[in-house]
């Protein structure tokens, strides 16, 4: 009995003796906290065709066949009327004094001259208003009777003429209707042109019993500058030449930044005119584009403007198209100029007398508009372009912790099915602009490879791409001594830029991001109780 | 079904109880009887009991020493072994806490042969439940669900509150053989659970996530939950200063459930006993809601072509997203009355009488109740006659293997008293702040602790000729 008491009582004491196992000094109890979660998220997706990312408009088209298109038209390129060519168009007159004897033929013949300008040959010209001026004046003592006839100039079928008496010692003045009438300035066969003959006869009507030496007649007939509704002719060799002058693109600063090449593969400027001026007009440009490694001239050829040929087609609408097939334009655009120096001449007559009558009518002229068409058809063979932007990854406030100091790492998983056929690379870098010194940087190599694409140059179908981008923690760590960020884009076409594609409005880019953190979050509560 | 399941709470009992020789020890299996002929039992005096368990927090997970220093670090320290703490928590952590305080019990013998017991009492427990994953996403980040996936699924908590009425009947069938039965009856006060039935997040290897998320609330006493326009909880409100009427047990809230048990002499000195505990339903009909909300999503990422087409802001873009995202959920309101089940208990105990004094106990316990946990418990228990009876046990449970309990149980006259914890707290630790100044000790562990202890009043011996007779008779 005593026995079991004394068991029971040592069981009792075996299982109750409690101890303090740790004593914990609170006044020591450590702040820090470190978390290290890693988390993976797939954030973003997206899937774009060229047709939701480019709106169409006049300049950005696509075409019947969806191929993308920059078109820049520039209307009233160029005007010119009849007056650019006539401005010394004098006008015609004719003068003649008539001495009275009896001994002497009181009647005459002369040519009404014209002088157009040098070289200008007017054959026929149609008035469609105007009129002839003239003033006869009488030195005699008695009344004479004069009539003037002019033949080539008829209206309908009558010849132009009048008839006055003119009182002894008067002067009569008048004028005639030139409307529709067409002048023939041709009838001269030994100089068929700027020539109307004149005629007139004078009669006494009382003759005295002698003539003084006095006794004499004006005429002075002065055709008035005619509205005209055409002429005919040969109006002269001649050439206008456009002052040299320079187009600044204002692309200075964008193209100096790229470097590679692009080569646009068929960029065409095309001229649309309408021609009412019926005489050959030779059209010559010289262009030039410029950059600072040098210059690439057009060389494009000269080009002969349509015209009419008969007063019943008075206008002509025509195009010409200046391309590769002319001229260099290809290689111009594609170097990417930053200016543009261009003079040009137009020349009327280049080829001289043809026997081909020139037709200018009252209201000629040459309209042209302008159309420069970019189809996206194109190589790209590392094409880079940098860009350099203030450190937007550091704070400004630096008393502001940098959220990305939670960081230890970070890296973006890209998963691209592209339909475009562009590979695309983007070079990340810390810039120290203090000492010139780049601190990190992020290469992401291909971020996307560029689809296949067929003969013609279209693609046959996505290439599908999975890349990773790391942002390392040292990289991170930089941000915050970097004062600027340099990012590079790096372009290249299928097969590294080696041939021809094309950009349609179907092509499509899916695209999906991810992203893995791992954070790095240090804090110490003990500091900032203090 | 349900009476199998439960509704997810985690009741608790001291296993070091079923070995010891008080009324008590029937709670667990109502075959059994206590040494008396008429058993009284006090209101809360007989014994309110505790339990707490977790598998989440003790003082030694949330404080280390810090290695080579005198400083304290905590769990979110740099050198602290993390891995350890997750290893700790297994698959899933809880946190449970059960409160019953008897109102009123008493037992008696019926014709010598029938031992007859009633009783009334109060009951409530609470147990929440977070898996492993949770914490793993909290702590580490998803990155480790690549290619598998976070299982949520049983996330929650759940509560009641009910008042139990039973009665209960036991007799010998055999010599060998003695059964017990227990019918109670609850009327349940309040009732809320908020239990993600299936919730889980696979992650995949492109980083785009599947949820699959099947979550449902209930509750049942004076909640006020209003909804927005689209249907969705807006807000829950517990009314303020409620009327008895409106959290204290009723009628309109009333369940069913049986205690079986059976106790069997295999040899004279050997014993074999089993039971099933709160085999049963409550079935809550006054002021329930039943709010159910599921979905089966994949996310991919936020699509931003829009953002890039037509230059729209990205923040509006998230919120249409987050917006769309809810309206996949399907929600479906209800004030029907709901049912939950009892937390049933499976007992199944062995007890070795080498010497009249001594008992050698082992006791599986299967909990069944938000997922089937399983505890085993040694014991040795020493008897003086019918005065002493004292019990040692050794109990793994928890993913915890050094849970030592104790029972004791003096009996002088119609009156024992008795105590018993199911852990004895061998280790404090003790908290020194403020310059030294401030002291405070704590038991170093928190995560399984039960105790009960109180007075019973005894009348007479039972009648019950015994195998295993006591040497220790006066």
């Amino acid at each position: 009995m005593k026995n079991k008491k004394i068991l029971i009582i040592l069981l009792f004491f075996l299982i109750m003796p409690s101890c303090i196992k740790e004593t914990y000094d609170m006044d020591k109890l450590s702040g820090d906290v470190a978390l290290n979660p890693g988390l993976v998220l797939r954030a973003v997706k997206g899937q774009l065709s060229l047709d939701d990312v480019v709106e169409q408009n006049d300049t950005v088209v696509f075409d019947e066949s969806r191929l993308l298109k920059l078109i820049f038209r520039e209307d009233s390129l160029f005007e010119f009327g009849v007056d650019n060519f006539y401005t010394q168009f004098t006008e015609p007159s004719f003068e003649n004094t008539t001495q009275i004897a009896s001994d002497l033929e009181p009647d005459g013949r002369d040519t009404l001259v014209i002088e157009p300008g040098d070289d200008i040959k007017i054959k026929k010209m149609k008035i469609s208003s105007g009129q002839v001026s003239y003033t006869l004046t009488s030195w005699c003592s008695f009344d004479v009777r004069i009539d003037l006839l002019v033949p080539g100039i008829v209206n309908e079928t009558t010849p132009l003429g009048l008839t006055e008496n003119i009182p002894a010692g008067s002067t009569v003045s008048g004028s005639l209707d030139l409307s529709g009438a067409l002048v023939s300035f041709d009838s001269d066969p030994e100089k068929p042109y700027n020539r109307v003959p004149v005629e007139w006869s004078l009669t006494v009507l009382s003759p005295p019993g002698g003539y003084v030496p006095s006794d004499s007649v004006r005429l002075f007939i002065e055709i008035e500058k005619p509205d005209f509704d055409y002429a005919t002719g040969y109006f002269g060799n001649h050439a206008e030449e456009s002052e040299r002058d320079t187009l600044d693109l204002g692309m200075e600063e964008l193209f100096s930044r790229l470097s590679g090449s692009i080569y646009l593969a068929s960029p065409s400027i095309t001229v649309n005119y309408k021609n009412s001026c019926g005489l050959p007009i030779r059209i010559n440009t010289k262009v030039k584009g410029i950059d600072d490694e040098g210059e690439v001239a057009l060389d494009s050829d000269p080009v002969d403007l349509d015209y009419p040929n008969s007063v019943d087609n008075r206008d002509v609408s025509s195009s010409f198209t200046i391309d590769k097939n002319n001229s260099n334009l290809p290689a111009l655009i594609s170097m990417l100029p930053y200016k543009i120096e261009f003079m040009g001449s137009a020349t009327i007559n280049p080829d001289g007398e043809t026997g081909e009558d020139n037709i200018i009518f009252g209201d000629s002229r040459v309209i042209a508009d302008i159309e420069a068409a970019i189809p996206m058809d194109l190589r790209i063979d590392n094409l880079q372009l940098s860009d350099t932007t203030e450190n937007f990854l550091r704070s400004d406030d630096p008393e502001e912790e940098n959220p990305l100091e939670m960081l230890e790492e970070m890296k973006f998983d890209l998963y691209v099915e592209n339909g475009f056929p562009l590979d695309a690379s983007v070079m990340v870098e810390l810039y120290d602009s203090t000492t010139m010194t780049v601190l990190e940087t992020i290469n992401t190599g291909e971020l996307i490879q560029a689809a296949p694409v067929d003969a013609n140059g279209k693609v046959t179908g996505p290439n599908i791409t999975t890349v990773e981008v790391e942002v390392t923690s040292d990289f991170i760590d930089e941000t915050e001594n970097a004062d600027q960020i340099i990012i590079t884009f790096t372009l290249n076409t299928t097969d590294n830029g080696t041939r021809d594609v094309k950009i349609y409005s179907d092509y499509k880019l899916v695209f999906a991001a991810a992203i893995r953190i791992k954070a790095g979050i240090n804090l110490n509560f003990n500091s900032e109780d203090e | 079904m349900i009476l199998l399941m439960g509704s997810g709470v985690f009741a608790q009992h001291i296993q070091t109880q079923y070995f010891l020789n008080i009324p008590q020890s029937a709670q667990m299996n109502p075959a059994f009887r206590p040494d008396a002929n008429l058993y009284l039992g006090l209101p809360v005096l007989s014994g309110a009991y505790l339990g707490m368990s977790n598998n989440l927090l003790n003082l030694t997970d949330l404080f280390q020493p810090m290695p080579g220093t005198d400083s304290i670090m905590t769990i979110l320290h740099p050198d602290y072994d993390r891995d350890s703490f997750f290893r700790s928590i297994g698959r899933k952590g809880f946190v449970s806490t059960e409160i019953n305080v008897p109102l009123l019990s008493a037992g008696f013998t019926v014709a010598d042969i029938w031992w007859l017991e009633m009783g009334i009492g109060l009951k409530s427990s609470a147990r929440a439940k977070l898996p492993a994953d949770l914490f793993t996403l909290a702590l580490e980040g998803n990155e480790d669900f690549v290619g598998s996936a976070a299982n949520l699924s049983g996330t929650g908590f759940n509560a009641q509150a009910y008042l139990e009425t039973y009665v209960g009947l036991s007799r010998n069938i055999t010599e060998r053989l003695r059964v017990g039965g227990r019918l109670k009856i609850m009327q349940g006060a309040l009732s809320a659970s908020l239990i993600a039935n299936e919730l889980e997040v696979q992650v995949n290897e492109d980083y785009s996530h599947v949820f699959n998320a099947e979550v449902a609330l209930k509750l049942n006493g004076p909640f006020d939950p209003t909804l927005d326009e689209d249907g969705f909880i807006e807000d829950i409100l517990f009314r303020e200063d409620p009327a008895f009427s409106e959290v204290g047990p009723s009628f309109k809230n009333t369940g069913l459930g049986i205690d079986l048990g059976a106790e069997y002499s295999l040899m004279e000195n050997l014993k074999l006993s089993a039971s099933i505990i709160d085999l049963g339903f409550i079935r809550w009909g006054k002021e329930a809601y039943t709010f159910t909300a599921s979905n089966d999503f994949t996310f991919d990422g936020i699509d931003i072509t829009e953002g890039i087409i037509s230059d729209r802001d990205i923040g509006e873009i998230i919120e249409e997203f987050g917006d769309s995202l809810l309206n996949t959920f399907d929600f479906v309101e209800s004030d029907e009355p709901y049912t939950t089940g009892l937390p049933a208990k499976v007992y199944l105990a062995a007890a070795y009488r080498p010497v009249d004094f001594l008992s050698l106990g082992l006791l599986s316990r299967t909990s069944i109740g938000m997922g089937v946990r399983e505890s085993l418990t040694l014991s040795a228990s020493l008897f003086a006659g019918d005065v002493l009876s004292t019990s040692l046990s050794y109990t793994i449970t928890n993913r915890s293997f050094n849970n030592f309990g104790f029972g004791l149980g003096v009996r002088g006259g119609p009156v024992q008293f008795y105590a018993v914890i199911d852990q004895i707290p061998v280790s404090w630790v003790e908290f020194v702040g403020n310059n030294g100044n401030d002291h405070v000790v704590l038991p170093q562990r928190f995560d399984y602790i039960n105790m009960r202890f109180g007075f019973n009043l005894m009348f007479g011996r039972a009648g019950i000729n015994r195998i295993d007779k006591p040497m220790l008779v006066e």
